[in-house]
């Protein structure tokens, strides 16, 4: 079985973010900690134990800016075999079709029969890579799996919709978009840790592909903080009073 | 001054987390500032009424119980003065603190601020505050008053090595500042208000041999006077802000889990590492500890993918760019021990995980204890590390010994400790009044042979109004003479007996 995971590496989701200078986008400095991105990381662990029940290979694909190599050595040593890095800061921050396009280019030769991603990497939460890249290469995707069984003859994968569980199933090549219960991650054992830092990883700085910007971010500011609510106490009359005061006169509501 | 009278709402002020004394008091008072703890102070010594201070409660031996007389709620002292605002977003607290940049980077910080906003603080400018205790809700005061310790304390050393300046209020109402400047007090030990000057006679009662001690105020000729404050419990003042230092954050911090086969294992590993502290040679782990098996399967119970090992060795490791060399020695350690089984935690949420599975041992113990209407029972008590090995086993010894007398289903005891410093956490788990005073016999016996070992009866936990079998516990260690010396030192600043009474020697109560 041959496994592409789509890994991208973004800041850690508890990162206290600061605004850049010009206003447009967040600051990258040292305080931000990089990470593979959470849903992708399900995509990684799924990977490996697909690897580990039928045999095969892993291979990680990430378009980055400089900040990627010791999220994907982490990868590596949770298991996956070798990666692929097109580092290129305009592709990265480029709009998400040109993204999509520059993967199919790096995935498509590697013949993969499943291609597994996030359902959405945690700093743009586009959702689109997967299906973007589904019908570039025109394969079936199953978004959005929280289980996944993988046979020779194909995927059995479940979605949670609200309300219900769907079943899919798929034969090969598919790609697969993962949703948390997914899996657990594992924590990497030391000796992997070693074997990580000697496994393949391409570095290549184009997939070769038009990069095109076509929506531009402008600006990025943080939601304006709530101010502190009132605590009302009293008899039920006094509460009700207060409260339509408050609702009339302070919040012009009524 | 405004003050509340204690009624349900602030039950919780009258025990704290070990929960083994109740105690009484009239009114309760949040002072926000230094001058309305003077206010406070001075008012309860003219009326001779007892005050007690209460931090973040966390406490595990009754320290902030009050005996009668009013609480001193520390929980609003969140501004320092001349402070910035800086917002807490994970507890939501907006605190005050000052930042100073010089040749060491020092934060002032008012008492109530926990040590996990203080983390959160450091990280947000990529510094680094290396005291960790397990329990991070603590105000920042009461590891001050308890000179908590952790972990990384392995590395790091104690709060009090973190400590540079404090801003007191004694005992009758007066402010004052001390501030960490390399003067060493020699044999005397004299404090100076703007109307007072206290001479504090020098303790001469045993001091252990151990790398961490909370046993009664702990000065040599080698403290400075600051020290007297910290790790007395506030005994000699109220703490009312902190000036701590901060580094740089480490680059980079791996959290390991090791999964031993045996406890000799376990405890060949411990040596190896402490060695490599002891020789400076690096690397130097920041933190080692050991986790018996019955505290392992508390925290499988939580994760099934920690195996139910014999035993488990926690490492912390920090790093800039050494990374590959630092592996390749644990690596080749884990070899020849023939150790196998690991997991690494190397991301921020990773480690908090880890952190996270780790605190669930005491948490777990603390609540079965509850459940059982006992009180916690567990020892604090360290060893000169060349005599870890003995207390591992004789800890294990009498743990075993109290399951096999009264059978159990459930786990009887278990046992963590923060091995690279000899300190031991056994922690019994009695379900009755009979088996609570067999297991209280079993750690006097233990205490003993720790006194015997050069050892400490209170490593971080501090002994606050702890007593076994009817004495306070520092007499097993200090004995009667002892006592009275710390009595006597307490009197000077405290003619009274006002503040904290009860804590370290007993008090007649009304
Ligand atoms: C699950 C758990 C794990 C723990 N792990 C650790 C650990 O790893 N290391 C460790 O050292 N401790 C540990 N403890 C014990 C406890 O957290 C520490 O002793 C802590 O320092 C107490 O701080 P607090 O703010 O909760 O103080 P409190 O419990 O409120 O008070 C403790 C003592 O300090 C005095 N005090 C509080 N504030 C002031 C002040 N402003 N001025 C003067 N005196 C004051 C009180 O009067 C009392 O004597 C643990 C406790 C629990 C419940």
């Amino acid at each position: 079985m041959k496994v592409v995971t789509l890994l991208k590496v973004t800041p850690d989701t508890e990162t206290k973010f600061q605004i850049n200078s010009a206003g447009t986008d967040i600051a990258e400095d040292s305080s931000i900690e990089y990470i593979i991105g959470p849903y992708d990381e399900y995509g990684v662990e799924a990977a490996i134990q697909i690897k580990e029940k039928l045999g095969g290979e892993v291979i990680s694909v990430t378009i980055g800016s400089g900040n990627e190599e010791k999220s994907i050595r982490k990868a590596m040593a949770m298991g996956v075999d070798s990666g692929i890095l097109i580092n290129n800061a305009d592709l990265k921050s480029s709009d998400p079709l040109s993204i999509a396009k520059a993967i199919k280019e790096v995935v498509e030769p590697l013949n993969a029969d499943i291609i597994i991603c996030g359902k959405l990497a945690t700093d743009t939460s586009d959702s689109f890579i997967g299906p973007a890249l589904a019908a570039l290469m025109n394969i079936p995707v199953i978004s959005e799996i929280s289980s996944l069984e993988v046979t020779e003859e194909g995927v059995v994968a479940t979605r949670d919709a609200a309300g219900r569980k769907e079943r899919f199933e798929s034969k090969f090549p598919v790609i697969l978009t993962a949703d948390k219960g997914l899996n657990e991650p594992r924590y990497p054992k030391l000796p992997m840790i070693m074997k990580a830092k000697k496994k393949p990883l391409d570095k290549k700085d184009t997939a070769g592909t038009e990069i095109r910007k076509n929506v531009t971010q402008v600006k990025a500011e943080f939601p304006a903080t709530k101010s502190a609510g009132k605590k009302i106490t009293g008899t039920p009359d006094e509460l009700v009073s207060e409260l339509v005061t408050g609702l009339t006169t302070k919040e012009k509501i009524l | 001054m405004k003050y509340e009278p204690v009624v349900d709402k602030y039950i919780s002020y009258l025990t704290d987390e070990a929960g083994f004394i109740q105690g009484s008091a009239e009114r309760i008072y949040f002072p926000t500032n230094i001058s309305e703890i003077q206010e406070i102070l001075k008012e309860a010594y003219d009326s001779n009424i007892r005050v007690t201070i209460s931090g973040g409660g966390t406490g595990v031996s009754g320290g902030r119980v009050p005996l009668g007389g009013w609480i001193i709620a520390t929980d609003k002292l969140v501004s320092v003065k001349g402070g910035s605002p800086w917002k807490d977003e994970e507890s939501g607290i907006e605190y005050s603190v000052k930042l100073s940049r010089s040749d060491t980077t020092e934060l002032t910080v008012p008492a109530a601020m926990t040590v996990k906003a203080i983390q959160n603080y450091a990280r947000q400018y990529n510094l680094y505050y290396p005291p960790d205790p397990t329990e991070r809700s603590c105000f920042i005061a009461g590891n001050v008053a308890s000179n908590a310790s952790g972990s990384r304390s392995f590395k790091y050393g104690v709060t009090r090595d973190w400590i540079q300046a404090l801003s007191i209020v004694t005992p009758m109402g007066e402010p004052i500042k001390l501030i960490r400047t390399g003067n060493k007090i020699g044999d005397k030990i004299i404090i100076k208000t703007e109307t007072k000057t206290y001479n504090i006679p020098f303790p001469d009662y045993y001091q252990p041999k151990t790398r961490k001690n909370v046993a009664g105020p702990n000065i040599d000729e080698n403290s400075e006077l600051i020290d007297l404050f910290i790790g007395s419990g506030g005994m000699f003042g109220v703490i009312a802000e902190i000036t701590i230092r901060l580094i740089d954050k480490p680059a980079d911090i791996i959290n390991m889990f090791v999964y031993c086969n045996t406890i000799d294992i376990a405890l060949e590993l411990v040596s190896r590492c402490r060695y490599q502290r002891d020789n400076n040679i690096q690397p130097i782990p920041l933190s080692v500890e050991y986790v018996d098996d019955r505290a392992v399967r508390i925290i499988h119970e939580k994760d099934n993918s920690v195996p139910n090992a014999k035993a488990l060795v926690i490492i912390e490791q920090e790093f800039k760019d050494e990374m590959d060399n630092f592996l390749e020695f644990y690596l080749s350690v884990f070899d020849e021990l023939g150790i196998e089984d690991t997991s690494v935690a190397q991301t921020y949420k990773e480690i908090e995980y880890h952190k996270f599975l780790r605190h669930l041992i005491p948490e777990t113990i603390n609540a079965l204890v509850k459940s059982y209407g006992q009180s916690k029972l567990g020892t604090d008590y360290a060893v000169p590390p060349e005599h870890y090995k003995t207390i591992v086993e004789l800890g294990i010894q009498a743990g075993n010994k109290f399951e096999n007398e009264f059978g159990f289903d459930n786990i009887g005891y278990a046992m963590w400790s923060h091995a690279g410093d000899a300190h031991i956490h056994l922690n019994f788990l009695p379900r009755n009044d009979v088996e609570m005073h067999r297991a209280k016999e079993l750690m006097v016996e233990l205490l003993r042979e720790v006194v015997k070992l050069d050892g400490t009866i209170a490593a971080e936990h501090g002994l606050g109004k702890k007593t076994f079998l009817g004495k306070p516990a520092l007499f097993y260690q200090i004995g009667e003479r002892g006592l009275e010396k710390i009595r006597e030192m307490k009197l000077v600043m405290d003619p009274k007996n006002l503040l904290n009474a009860g804590n370290l020697f007993p008090v007649q109560l009304d």
